[in-house]
């Protein structure tokens, strides 16, 4: 226990904490950048470093760019990444009525309340549901990355056909190179780096950012015409911390949305939101400019943060986009997230548990005195970012293996994102499927040999089953709920 | 009510998808899979390619599928008599076309020229390109150059071209 804490408060992990923060912090309150973008553009700076302090540096820019939404959110009526579009709502007009400040410093103390539960119960769950996780075998394991990936494919996109097509893209690109089992080199097409496949972060670097300012420039960057003055707050913490029962029903609804895959803070934001405005005494003045507004969503998308981590420590499954590339981070520093984690690195999993902690804490310290700098990002010109991003990336993506080829790989990638986008794809199934290809083939493979060739092993193993059977009923059931309603116009019209 | 333009995009894609998973089920599965070349030739050897046929299936079943929907919400905008109003914005997409333009010269002049000089080059334009008129912003954006170079050569230790 001494040495995890010694480790954690190591100057230079405490150091990647904060500068995770405040880039991700900046890159949140940019309208219409990502917090995936901002963990995307920092991955390559952890290359050079341990597995600790790359983590600290990206779970800084996570917790970051989650909170620095709501600050584009309050001063310009913009919400800086989807998490933050529920802030909107009671944010902007709080700042009309000259109370920005104020906004601002809720919108903190609600994201740092709601982190800090997050992080509690990824302390809590985590070691049950991985001690669980190590009964599983083959089967229940391709089983559960099934379940994982359609549970991505159902929520994630307006269309489940089309985040089928990206699953199967993902799945395939996770095949080329040596196949681990067989030692067979496949899809090479004469390229020798293939052969260690198709780098993570290049795909991330090109889908996430690439594809981003290429939409960007297409789209073009609204002008900031409705921006409000920032104004010092004049709440204290304690008048915020009376809004206790709001902040403690949104955490628990943004952990349990962010233990769910495919999921994600914007959902949990609104779902904060509603639920406060429904069990509130005064339901009508959500929507005008009050504290308990701004204290749900943003209490409830910050409690994602920790409870995205769940599935992925212990199950080896990223439940978001944002937690992929946290996954292609960990890969590539040689670590393999998983249930054995919990056995065989115990110390590296609870280091990183109370670095979150920590982050979190930074983050309430950060925001209190440098809210008025982070205010001003809101009005970096987008033209800048774009050839700033170009520059990350090509030094990004040059970085994973110093080849050329992998600037061509990410710039691949970025010209297929980008259209995808313009054809209204959502991108969350396409690094998931990636991330999750190799686990889902060996353990296809491992059952197969298991079940000695045939495919009827799944049909014996109850778990496995389990989770084939609710993946499937998933699946079904938006045809399900069409049928059931079409049944019901029908016997409401006879 | 999805539009003219939306169906067009959906179903290029879709056919797209499709036939890219023909290509991986026809040609690059067969050919770039070589079951008996593996370490371990036999069983596990000839599974390789068993999960790339999993794969390429999903993609090519959902792309069908999705090309059928398609063409139903095609026709339903017709017999709707639903006029096509969308236009390409040529401005638009030469803007998006001349980034990505700028971004595989980079890429190129990177491994030719190197990092600095391919920067000093490249980014100054991107910048003009997307509207930057102000001096403040090209210092701006040389500076984030160099010190990238800094942070990636001294502190990372990449050596870069």
């Amino acid at each position: 226990m001494i040495d995890v804490l010694l480790n954690i408060i190591n100057p230079f992990n405490l150091l990647m904490m904060n500068i995770g923060l405040a880039a991700g912090i900046i890159i949140g309150a940019l309208p219409g950048l990502s917090v995936v973008l901002a963990i995307t553009v920092l991955l390559p700076f952890t290359f050079g470093m341990s597995s600790i302090p790359g983590m600290y540096l990206l779970l800084g820019a996570y917790c970051g760019g989650v909170y620095g939404g709501s600050i584009t959110a309050i001063l310009i009526n913009t919400p800086g990444t989807p998490n933050a579009a529920a802030t909107v709502f009671d944010g902007y007009p709080l700042a009309q009525q000259g109370r920005a400040g104020d906004a601002l410093k809720t919108a903190l103390v609600a994201s740092c309340v709601g982190g800090i539960l997050s992080c509690f119960s990824l302390m809590f769950f985590a070691p049950m549901l991985a001690s669980m996780a190590l009964k599983f075998g083959a089967p229940e394991y391709f089983s559960l990355c099934i379940f994982g990936l359609v549970v991505v494919v159902v929520i994630s996109g307006k269309s489940i056909s089309k985040s089928f097509m990206l699953a199967g893209l993902g799945l395939l690109v996770s095949t080329i190179g040596v196949d681990s089992i067989s030692g067979n080199a496949r899809f090479m097409f004469g390229r020798s780096e293939l052969l260690g496949g198709v780098q993570t972060v290049a795909l991330m670097l090109g889908v996430f950012a690439i594809s981003e300012i290429l939409l960007k420039s297409y789209t073009g960057q609204e002008s900031v015409t409705k921006s409000v003055e920032f104004k010092k707050a004049s709440i204290k913490i304690f008048e915020i911390l009376r809004y206790w029962k709001t902040l403690l029903r949104s955490s628990i609804i943004g952990i349990i949305i962010g233990a769910i895959p495919g999921t994600g803070g914007a959902l949990a934001a609104f779902l904060s939101y509603n639920t406060a405005k429904a069990r509130s005494k005064n339901p009508d003045m959500f929507g005008t400019g009050i504290i308990e507004g701004v204290v749900a969503p943003e209490s409830g998308n910050n409690a994602v943060t920790g409870a995205t981590l769940i599935p992925m420590l212990t199950l080896g499954i990223p439940g978001d986009t944002a937690v992929a590339v946290l996954f292609g981070a960990l890969t590539m520093q040689g670590i393999t997230p998983g249930p054995d984690l919990f056995t065989s690195d115990k110390f590296w999993v609870y280091c990183i548990m109370g670095g979150l902690l920590l982050i979190n804490i930074f983050m309430l310290l950060q925001g209190e005195f440098f809210v008025h700098a982070f205010a001003h990002v809101t009005k970096v010109p987008f033209c800048i970012l774009v050839p700033s991003i170009m520059v990350f990336c090509l030094l990004g993506a040059y970085a994973i293996r110093n080849y050329a080829f992998d600037v061509m790989i990410m710039l691949a990638f970025g010209v297929i994102g980008y259209l995808l986008k313009r054809a209204d794809f959502s991108i969350a199934p396409l690094p998931i499927a990636l991330v999750l290809g190799q686990l889902t083939e060996n353990n296809l493979r491992r059952s197969i040999t298991l079940g000695e060739g045939s495919l009827s092993i799944f049909l014996h193993r109850p778990i496995a089953m389990a989770f084939l059977l609710i993946s499937l009923i998933i699946l079904l059931f938006p045809y399900i709920k069409r049928a059931y309603k079409h049944m019901k116009g029908v016997n409401a019209n006879a | 009510m999805i539009t003219y333009g939306e169906v067009k995009r959906n179903l290029i894609a879709s056919i797209a998808f499709l036939a890219f998973a023909l290509f991986m089920i026809l040609f690059a599965i067969p050919t770039e899979i070589n079951v008996k070349s593996g370490l371990l030739a036999g069983e596990s050897s000839s599974e390789s390619r068993l999960f790339p046929y999993f794969a390429s299936g999903i993609m090519g079943i959902a792309a069908i599928i999705q090309i059928v929907r398609n063409l139903h919400s095609y026709s339903v905008l017709r017999r709707s008599g639903v006029e096509n109003t969308e236009h390409m914005d040529v401005g638009k997409e030469l803007k998006a076309l001349a980034i990505l333009v700028l971004c595989v010269v980079y890429a190129i002049l990177f491994s030719a020229i190197g990092y600095i000089a391919a920067s000093i080059i490249v980014t100054p334009i991107a910048l003009f390109v997307m509207g930057g008129r102000k001096w403040q912003y090209y210092v701006s954006v040389l500076v984030v150059v160099f010190i990238m170079f800094v942070i990636f050569e001294y502190v990372l230790y990449v050596p870069l071209p």
